[in-house]
């Protein structure tokens, strides 16, 4: 209903998809990226280009997967980009970060630690809560890829966590 | 059901995303199994952390809040210039063909236009066009003006950047003046005096002087040296007027000593005596 109100042009429904879908995409870009201001950049990219295009988006009811594509390619070209620079700015932004628990942020560390592939497939899931399939079906992988992934992504993290505590090191 | 088979599937039953059955079968093995029971604790956990990162407030609202207006904005822009512009393209088309013929002059349509029909796009485009087009050949007058100024100025100083006694000094030609090459040696003395004085070289301040300064300069030394100042920094010099028998040329520098007084200024009077040029005044001024 919303999008198609916002396919005639209707500011209004422009308005309410972006309160809807603005920060689970700035999160899912934030995971994947690794950059605060990056993933605001990514984020406002991906609506434009989203309301720029939407007249090719034949079937509504796949808004939010269409959606996710864009903001998965707008990440890759933000990595094309930033090859040389892989920092890690979660924290480094001051004025940006309110005052997070302590283990979200050695959490987000830990994530950004992990290999590219992996970490879009976390945060899709779990930043997002979107389904295996439709995982799937936006990074254009077999659902078998994205569980393998998962698993292993999941036993990747709770490695990096454990050493972190264990050693009392800030990762 | 293994070991396999629950870590295959631990994942997609934490996000509670199995059926029936094969629930039934994960609680089983869990309930057996000590060993997949801290993995499916400890993933848990994680899962659980990482679904709560985008409820606790990793991010400031308001930086979430502006970002959310900016792409509304942006968008609405964007969208102004889709399917409804097009619509009002097309029938405002018609009506501007015939108010542009009735006005038959494309300066004034935009402000006839803009009168009848302000809250049209095109219109207001239009009218943005020619503001904007006013505004910058305003400033281009602006911008002229100035320019003429300065070249006028530069006109009036006819100043350049030369070499005398081997340091830059920029020259300002503030009269006729005479020939380059006495110039230049006037100016070149005017460097030495100075630079003797703030040695303490009376002597050899004394050497570039008339008869009758040399005997100023033995008797008021004190007035001259400028002994334990900082370092000179010529500032500007004139070129050497001619006046009667006299040439004149003043020279400004800074010695970075007293702050009130370390940017002043030197007068100095030459004279001609056969070939040669000699200093027969020399006096500070503010």
């Amino acid at each position: 209903m919303l999008v198609e109100a916002a396919k005639k042009g209707d500011k209004r429904a422009f308005d309410k998809i972006v309160q809807r879908y603005h920060n689970e995409l700035y999160y899912t870009a934030l995971g994947i990226v690794k950059s605060g201001w990056d993933a605001l950049d990514i984020c406002q990219e991906t609506f434009l280009k989203a309301f720029s295009s939407l007249d090719t988006l034949k079937d509504v009811s796949k808004f939010r997967a269409w959606i996710n594509r864009i903001l998965i390619n707008k990440c890759n070209d933000n990595f094309r980009k930033k090859k040389q620079f892989t920092v890690v700015d979660f924290i480094e932004n001051e004025g940006f970060i309110e005052d997070s628990k302590e283990e979200n942020i050695d959490l987000l560390k830990a994530l950004s630690l992990l290999k590219d592939e992996t970490r879009i497939i976390l945060t899709l899931r779990y930043f997002q809560d979107l389904s295996i399939k439709e995982i799937a079906s936006i990074a254009d992988i077999p659902e078998g890829t994205v569980k393998s992934r998962l698993s292993n992504g999941l036993k990747e993290l709770r490695k990096i966590m454990k050493v972190g505590e264990r050693e009392d090191v800030k990762i | 059901m293994n070991c396999d088979k629950f870590l295959e599937l631990m994942e997609e039953y934490i996000m509670e995303e199995l059926d029936e059955v094969a629930n039934r079968m994960m609680e089983k093995h869990l309930s057996e199994c000590e060993k997949c029971r801290a993995e499916y604790r400890e993933t848990k956990e994680i899962i659980g952390n990482l679904r709560g990162i985008k409820e606790s407030a990793v991010i400031k609202e308001d930086v979430l809040n502006m970002n959310k207006k900016n792409i509304v904005k942006k968008a609405g822009s964007l969208k102004n210039k889709r399917p409804f512009m097009r619509f009002v393209s097309g029938a405002a088309a018609v009506v501007f063909l015939g108010m542009f013929l009735l006005t038959a002059s494309i300066v004034a349509f935009p402000s006839f236009a803009s009168t009848y029909l302000p809250d049209v796009p095109v219109v207001k485009q239009l009218k943005d066009v020619q503001n904007e087009y006013n505004a910058i050949k305003q400033q281009n007058e602006i911008l002229k003006k100035e320019n003429e100024e300065i070249k006028q100025e530069n006109e009036e100083l006819k100043m350049r950047i030369k070499e005398i006694g081997g340091v830059s000094i920029p020259e300002y030609q503030t009269s006729e003046g005479i020939n380059e090459e006495d110039n230049q040696r006037i100016q070149e003395m005017v460097i030495e005096f100075i630079r003797a004085i703030y040695r303490g070289d009376i002597e050899a301040a004394k050497k570039i002087s008339t008869e009758e300064f040399k005997k100023e300069l033995a008797q008021n030394a004190k007035h001259y040296l400028m002994i334990n100042r900082g370092e000179i920094l010529f500032t500007h010099i004139t070129n050497v007027a001619k006046e009667g028998d006299s040439y004149m040329v003043f020279v400004r520098l800074n010695d970075g000593g007293d702050a009130d007084i370390s940017d002043y200024q030197w007068n100095f009077e030459f004279v001609k005596r056969g070939n040669d040029f000699l200093i027969s005044f020399a006096g500070k001024d503010a």
